[in-house]
């Protein structure tokens, strides 16, 4: 486990990086909304954003072998077809998760 | 959303109207936060990071990835690069958030501390104007306390009994394909989803020991480059039309500005 001191100084520097974000937009009100550079990346960063998470959760299996791949992979294939199908975000991580843990538990284990 | 409450002038918007405002989004909170909980137990990290992340940080998506990095020590550089980068979208709520509204410094500060995705998306409404201190502050406080209640449990009976599970940690994967999907739907941009591709893409071949920074931080310096390119060549475009409407897309509007308004097939 990592230590103490680490631990509370990534969640002091995460909380104040955050609360900085939240921040700024009203003390900078009137220079945000004349700068067009802004504008376009508050436009263009979330999708892309949320894109590159999913990007990196998929980069992050372990493909090492077919036991440790496939309960993911089926996972996410399973969250993806709930989440075109009913659009339901509680529903989708269930039956995602659930997929995945069954198959890491009791198939593949 | 549920946005059909009246709020009558000088009636107090209290606790009650808060979970009718809110209450489907308390119940989403407490769910995720729960799969948050479980992911911090099987990390392996200490159950009191739950509360603490979800109290202090408070910024849902981001606090999935701080368990993982915390988990494996990243670089303190690292995490604050990526909270950076994942929280920018923040930059934007507070341009059109009722803040004004709140009177006080304490409560104009927890305005701001709470102001999270989703109670940006039930107080900013183009009826924001209207809404009280009491209904911006209630829906906010119950919110964070969602999060932190189902957190906590998630970590403490995550701890207790699904120590011994694999897989429990694909809630992460799945939030993060499910909020993909869903900004997809909601703002068909292929130009950003393509540049997101690339940086992905270059960030897995040449740097997969930090692929997530490195990621977001080229994806950024892409938006600057097409910032640049879209900006060069309408000088006619002045900076206060950008600042009042959408944000002016890039080639696809300046193709459109050159060819008039000639309808072209």
């Amino acid at each position: 486990m990592p230590s103490l001191s680490y631990i509370f100084a990534a969640v002091l520097i995460a909380a104040g990086i955050t609360f900085a974000l939240r921040l700024l937009p009203f003390g900078l009100k009137s220079l945000l909304r004349n700068s067009a550079v802004m504008h376009h990346l508050a436009a263009w960063i979330p999708l892309g954003a949320m894109l590159l998470l999913a990007a990196y959760v998929f980069f992050e299996i372990d493909y090492s072998s077919v036991e440790t791949a496939t309960p993911y992979l089926a996972g996410a294939a399973g969250t993806i077809v709930m989440q075109l199908w009913r659009k339901n975000m509680v529903l989708s991580m269930v039956v995602g998760t659930g997929i995945c843990v069954v198959l890491a538990n009791w198939v593949f284990a | 959303m549920a946005d059909t409450v009246e709020e009558t002038p000088g009636a107090r918007f209290g606790f009650k109207d808060a979970l009718r405002v809110g209450g489907v989004v308390f119940g989403g909170y407490l769910v995720l936060g729960l799969g948050l909980g479980i992911l911090i137990s099987s990390l392996g990290l200490p159950w009191w990071l739950a509360p603490l992340l979800s109290s202090l940080v408070y910024a849902g998506s981001v606090e999935f990835l701080l368990a993982g990095m915390i988990a494996a020590s990243a670089p303190l550089a690292s995490i604050a690069a990526t909270t950076f980068l994942v929280n920018a979208r923040h930059l934007v709520y507070g341009l059109s958030f009722p803040l004004e509204n709140i009177r006080g410094f304490l409560p104009k500060f927890y305005g701001i501390y709470s102001l999270t995705d989703e109670q940006f998306a039930l107080n900013a409404g183009p009826d924001s104007s209207t809404h009280s201190q009491g209904r911006l502050l209630w829906i906010g406080l119950l919110l964070h306390l969602s999060w932190i209640s189902g957190s906590t449990l998630g970590a403490v009976v995550g701890a207790s009994f699904l120590a011994g599970i694999k897989g429990m940690d694909f809630v992460m994967t799945a939030l993060f394909i499910i909020l993909a999907i869903e900004a997809y739907r909601a703002q068909k941009d292929n130009v950003s989803a393509l540049l997101a591709v690339i940086s992905a893409a270059v960030a897995m071949i040449f740097f997969p020991g930090s692929m997530l920074t490195v990621a977001l931080l080229l994806y950024v310096l892409l938006l600057l480059v097409r910032h640049f390119f879209s900006n060069k060549r309408p000088r006619t475009v002045s900076t206060e039309t950008l600042a009042l409407g959408e944000p002016v897309q890039p080639t696809a509007g300046n193709l459109q500005d050159d060819a008039g308004e000639a309808p072209r097939a």
